[in-house]
């Protein structure tokens, strides 16, 4: 009974906090500087982790196509099957769970730490209004370095599938590259974009929600992280699903 | 200027403060004593509205905070300065722009005004280099005084100290006391300070205000206080 009462206390909490988010970002009022360097440390420092997420992404994606184009020698479609999985599918998710784990958990432990250690408290006692100073930056930066991010993570992703191919599957480049051409549509693109938008909002909402609420010191940071890192996977899975289903 | 009547707190139906009334003057020193959990934190947070009161009224200025939103209340404590137990700096910024950063927010815009004040103010805490250090690196009592220089570059009308000299060695506690009454005597600012040092404190308050489990149980001059009740007296002296 009290674990079901404390969950619905977290629900709550992260509607009302969620809540207030978006009302700020209705009139936000940004600090330029920590705009800034948010962007900076959720975009420039998460480059090299997304390039090796998409490069292996697209090595496995390849992979997987190329043993049946290579059973059916289909290689027109190897390019067109390729993408279709990477650009849709596995580029979005596995940077968003990747995003979630790196930037969304820091995100969580920072704020966390910050509410236990005063620093909230402090803010709002010198008139600074931390959903407007601290939130709204970290979560327009997460929609905003996600979306940029997956686009660079798909050229990756291509790169290490064309790559795979060739290699071990013994695809010339230039056919992989006319199949992807050829077979692969703008929407393909665009339905991964407006993924990883949605993935970064949800991340960025979650993460931020759930080092708002941290209570008891050390112990309620890690079990915040925890629960910020497991929420913002259902939610990225979820979100996933709920796109497929309606721009399908 | 602050006024509390019949103020009380409770958290998941029970009451850490109860039925707290007294009202502080412009330019007057409070001193809120008492054991640890009686309840003198929640009275700084109570003014500086960090904390809504589930009965009674906070009225600073003439003004109950309880019917205003945030933003108002926003605007209320651009005139307070807050120095918090475990000094909650800023650990992401320098010790310069700890200090320099309720001005920035204020909107103080002229960076070369604004450094020269952040530097003043640093020399007056006796921390002349510590403009570029992070916070982590300074000791207990340097943390404090950069604190003190935060929480009073606005020079704020009204000062919530809460214990400024915890952990401190008596000449640093000394240091912290003198700087406060020298920043409030400058603009004639009203303070109130929590703290266990009750000599220090009978020295620099006009009053003082004694909690025991969330009640109120002495309010009075130093002079009543010393030949109050027994319980403030032996508190006084230690004893207690």
């Amino acid at each position: 009974m009290n674990a079901l009462l404390s969950g619905l206390e977290t629900l709550g909490g992260l509607a009302l906090f969620i809540g207030s988010t978006l009302r700020a970002a209705l009139r936000p009022r940004l600090d330029a500087f920590e705009l800034w360097r948010i962007l900076h440390r959720v975009g420039v420092r998460s480059l090299p982790i997304v390039i090796i997420t998409a490069v292996f992404a697209g090595a496995i994606a390849a992979l997987q196509v190329g043993t049946y184009v290579v059973k059916f020698r289909a290689y027109e479609v190897v390019g067109w099957g390729f993408g279709y999985a990477v650009f849709r599918e596995l580029g979005p998710l596995l940077i968003g769970l990747m995003f979630s784990g790196r930037v969304g958990a820091n995100h969580t432990a920072e704020l966390g730490t910050m509410r236990v250690t005063e620093q909230i408290d402090a803010l709002r006692a010198l008139a600074i209004d931390p959903i407007h100073y601290l939130i709204l930056p970290r979560v327009l930066s997460m929609i905003v370095m996600m979306t940029l991010l997956n686009a660079v993570g798909d050229l990756f992703a291509l790169l290490g599938g064309m790559a795979t191919a060739w290699g071990l599957i013994h695809v010339d480049p230039w056919v992989f590259w006319n199949s992807f051409i050829e077979y692969v549509k703008l929407g393909d693109f665009l339905n991964g974009m407006i993924k990883a938008n949605a993935f970064g909002a949800a991340i960025g909402l979650l993460s931020c929600g759930f080092g708002m609420q941290v209570t008891g010191g050390a112990p309620g940071v890690g079990r915040a992280v925890n629960a910020s890192v497991m929420a913002s996977a259902v939610a990225i899975f979820f979100l996933d699903w709920l796109i497929t289903a309606v721009l399908r | 200027m602050i006024e509390l009547r019949g103020v009380g707190v409770a958290f998941n139906a029970r009451a850490a403060l109860s039925d707290i009334s007294f009202r502080v003057e412009r330019g007057e020193t409070l001193g809120i004593i008492g054991a640890g959990g009686a309840g003198k934190t929640l009275i700084l947070k109570l003014i500086c509205g960090l904390l809504r009161p589930s009965q009674g009224q906070v009225i600073f200025d003439g003004q109950a905070l309880g019917g205003l939103d945030e933003r108002a209340l926003m605007r209320l404590r651009g005139r307070m300065g807050m120095i918090f137990q475990n000094n909650a700096l800023f650990d992401f910024m320098s010790v310069g722009d700890n200090i320099a950063f309720p001005l920035r927010r204020l909107g103080e815009v002229d960076e070369a005004a604004l450094q020269a004040k952040v530097h003043q103010r640093l020399e007056e805490v006796a921390l002349p280099r510590a403009y570029d250090q992070l916070p982590q690196a300074l000791s207990g009592g340097m943390k404090k005084r950069v604190c003190l220089a935060r929480a009073t570059i606005h020079d704020p009308e009204l000062m919530l100290c809460d214990d400024p000299t915890a952990g401190l060695d008596p000449v640093t506690t000394n240091r912290i006391f003198r700087l406060l009454k020298a920043t409030q005597a400058r603009n004639r600012a009203t303070a109130l300070i929590v703290s266990h040092e009750v000599e220090d404190l009978q020295e620099i308050c006009d009053r003082l205000l004694m909690l025991e489990g969330g009640r109120m149980i002495f309010w009075g001059s130093v002079a009543e206080a010393r030949g109050g009740p027994e319980g403030v007296r032996e508190f006084l002296m230690g004893r207690r």
